[in-house]
């Protein structure tokens, strides 16, 4: 009877645990609301509605918050947005905090609260290098400081995140744009011969951005260079590219330091009206 | 992140679905909004970054129409920092109306601004005038779009996003 008694209670024990586990994904879990919102579009009825439920019955659930936020966020609605995103990045900064600051650095324009989201996270994960949204943090961070007209610190975290990446994977490795934000760095400090490099750069491993050959076009009228035919090749590539409709573009925010085609037709018209007033060295 | 990537890839291209209540829609109310402006689709409006309605050559068209209102805005404005939003529709005409100012302060968190300033928020965006409207694959389509001023030491100092 004693030896009958014990089987009974493990097995209520094992029904208990099985009806548990599958218990996380009934109906009435936290999980199982945020698992059934994906399948709608994101900021749809249904998708707010599924994301409420889950948050209903945890309110701590770190991925339905943050992903609660990205709707109201995109669509200017940041009061809203970003009351869901602090709350995720509280419960779990090492996950969020790079999220944070890309949509500080890229959509709010928030550079210091970028970069202190960015160096909050960088100082939390000593062992590994971030890629905040797909992004090299060390990048990212001199898109803030770039932002804050701080070039100094700018040039100082890019170069780092080329190094690094140079190091660890290869210098083909790193997005093409990159070396166009360390050549306008450069640009502001008056390293012209420098910037020039970093633009080549940027043209080695994009061969179809029009702003590497508008950048260097730039450098060269500005120093009053005489390479006249080098300058008259850039200037019509860039133009014949963004003519394609190739300039780099978000479908979110404009880029920092986005060029557009009237830049590039000014520019020609700058270049015209220094060659005829003779301005470049012969 | 593979959940925030989900985002990004879905939501860059139109999709049919009633967007009559979805996060951002904005109804018709009579006493505010134009009764002659006219949707092509009142069930499916898009987000600007799935059609890409655009002004003139783009954001540097907004700023350059901005530039000759800064001041009259900035006079208005009494607080330090935060960021006006106008959020619109551009119909598939090109044509705008159901302007909805939401402001933040700089901590992003709700704000109350005068009402002369949100009127004259208001009016400043109307007065631009007409936009491409928002497309894909060659069919227009009825955009929202949300344009932001950045306010720091009570003055605009960036257009947004």
């Amino acid at each position: 009877m004693g030896k009958l008694m014990v089987y009974y209670r493990r097995t209520i024990v094992v029904i208990c645990l099985v009806f548990g586990v599958i218990g996380c994904q009934n109906e009435y879990s936290s999980s199982y609301y945020f698992n059934k919102q994906k399948q709608y579009i994101q900021g749809s009825v249904e998708e707010q509605l599924y994301l409420d439920k889950a948050l209903k019955l945890d309110s701590l659930h770190v991925e339905a918050l943050v992903e609660k936020s990205v709707a109201f966020n995109k669509r200017g609605q940041y009061a809203t947005g970003m009351h869901y995103l602090n709350k995720g990045v509280a419960l779990d900064p090492i996950e969020h905090l790079g999220y944070r600051g890309f949509i500080k650095l890229y959509m709010l324009r928030d550079y210091d609260g970028a970069v202190q989201d960015f160096l909050r996270l960088d100082s939390l994960t000593p062992e590994y290098r971030d890629a905040p949204w797909g992004e090299d943090i060390y990048k990212v961070i001199g898109l803030a400081y770039m932002g804050m007209n701080d070039f100094e610190k700018a040039l100082v975290s890019i170069n780092r995140s080329i190094e690094e990446i140079t190091k660890d994977e290869g210098e083909d490795w790193i997005e093409s744009r990159t070396f166009m934000y360390q050549g306008i760095c450069l640009m502001k400090r008056q390293e012209m011969d420098l910037a020039l490099l970093s633009f080549d750069k940027q043209i080695q491993y994009c061969k179809e951005c029009p702003s590497g050959y508008y950048y260097k076009a730039k450098v060269l009228i500005e120093v009053g260079s005489d390479k006249i035919e080098e300058m008259e090749y850039l200037l019509e590539k860039a133009n014949s590219l963004a003519q394609k409709g190739l300039i780099e573009s978000s479908p979110y925010f404009e880029l920092p330091f986005q060029i557009y085609l009237s830049d590039i037709n000014e520019l020609i018209k700058e270049f015209k009206h220094k060659r005829v007033n003779k301005f470049f060295k012969y | 992140m593979s959940l925030l990537n989900r985002g990004f890839a879905q939501n860059t291209t139109p999709h049919r679905f009633n967007s009559k209540q979805k996060v951002g829609a904005i109804e018709f109310d009579t006493a505010r909004d134009n009764k002659e402006f006219h949707l092509c689709d009142e069930f499916n409006i898009m987000e600007y970054y799935q059609t890409n309605p655009k002004y003139g050559e783009g954001f540097k068209s907004i700023r350059m129409y901005f530039k000759n209102h800064l001041n009259t805005i900035n006079e208005l404005i009494d607080f330090e920092t935060g960021i006006i939003t106008v959020r619109f529709i551009i119909n598939c005409k090109g044509k705008t109306d159901r302007f909805r100012v939401f402001v933040v302060d700089g901590n992003y968190k709700m704000l109350n601004i005068n009402q002369q300033l949100e009127q004259l928020c208001i009016n400043t965006v109307k007065n631009m005038g007409d936009w491409k409207p928002g497309n894909d694959s060659g069919e227009y389509f009825d955009s929202y779009f949300t344009l932001s001023l950045k306010i720091r030491d009570g003055k605009i100092n960036g257009i947004l996003p």
